[in-house]
């Protein structure tokens, strides 16, 4: 089969092009990590500044958001693309769940804020082993990065660290989600 | 040198596998999703993906979310090292030519 060079370039071309619209009808990443990164801002924020009596009904009215946003968007993206690991990825995040309320209960009495980093701990170890399943470095290295973060802010300024949560995780989150859908528009 | 492949080069199926050769590996497009991108008619792609799927390079999976048939699309590992030989084929090409052009003019000096 030969071809001239202008068919090619032009091949080359569409092909460029092609590959610059599927990632931007398949930017989904993004919009999880923008949700999420909001969630956490608020919720840490409130941490931090609200009355704990308060606390259980922002955290529970922001997990129901999440959830649902979650689930709707999950919907909307199996009519376009899907993973094949997505199934395999649902269920292990359920067992971790599982067995991290299980493991919660049986280190009662807990620290508040040791709650709380045992919990972004879990959810970015459920984070790296989905980009393990998925291929996806860019995963692993993110959710890496943000436990780094969570850790630091742990030990380096304890009496701010929901503030740090808020601002060097659930910020960070948001405006990763940010540049992926802008990267990819 | 890399060889072109008739079997991809056809300009549908081109775009056809570059779609499912950028949304990388363990990633399934839905039939629908494929005709709205590229905008063929139901018949079309039908055609097209039979064609792939006969050279192997693509694996056509049927299943159901929330009741309704789903038809998902995935390129397989042979389909992605043909497609990346073809697109070595292209820039080969490209390359072929920038050489003899050049060699054209330098020629053309002397």
């Amino acid at each position: 089969m030969n071809i001239s060079p202008e068919e090619a370039q032009e091949a080359l071309a569409v092909i460029k092009q092609t590959n610059a619209q599927t990632r931007k009808e398949y930017g989904y990443n993004g919009y999880y990590l923008m949700l999420w990164g909001l969630i956490w801002f608020v919720g840490f924020l409130s941490s931090q500044y609200v009355r704990s009596g308060q606390l259980d009904w922002i955290w529970g009215g922001l997990g129901t958001v999440g959830w649902v946003a979650s689930a709707f968007l999950g919907i909307n993206q199996s009519k376009h693309v899907r993973a094949t690991a997505g199934q395999r990825i649902g269920f292990f995040y359920i067992a971790l769940i599982g067995f991290a309320v299980l493991w919660l209960i049986i280190l009662q009495p807990l620290d508040l804020k040791q709650g709380v980093l045992f919990f972004i701990t879990l959810i970015m170890f459920g984070g790296v082993v989905a980009g393990v399943f998925t291929r996806s470095l860019s995963t692993i290295i993110g959710c890496v990065s943000l436990t780094i973060l969570a850790v630091t802010g742990y030990y380096l300024i304890p009496a701010y660290f929901f503030l740090w949560v808020a601002l060097f995780c659930g910020l960070a989150m948001f405006g990763i989600g940010l540049t992926l859908r802008l990267k990819w528009r | 040198m890399a060889e072109l492949n008739e079997v991809i080069h056809q300009p549908a199926r081109l775009r056809l596998m570059s779609v499912l050769v950028s949304l990388g590996k363990e990633n399934q497009a839905s039939f629908n999703y494929l005709k709205d991108m590229l905008g063929l008619t139901d018949g079309n792609l039908g055609a097209h993906l039979r064609k792939l799927e006969e050279a192997g390079y693509v694996e056509i999976c049927k299943t159901f979310v929330n009741n309704k048939p789903i038809t998902y699309i995935e390129a397989t590992a042979l389909g992605r090292r043909a497609f990346s030989e073809h697109v070595a084929a292209l820039e080969d090409i490209l390359k072929v030519d920038k050489q003899q052009t050049n060699h054209n003019s330098n020629h053309d000096i002397h």
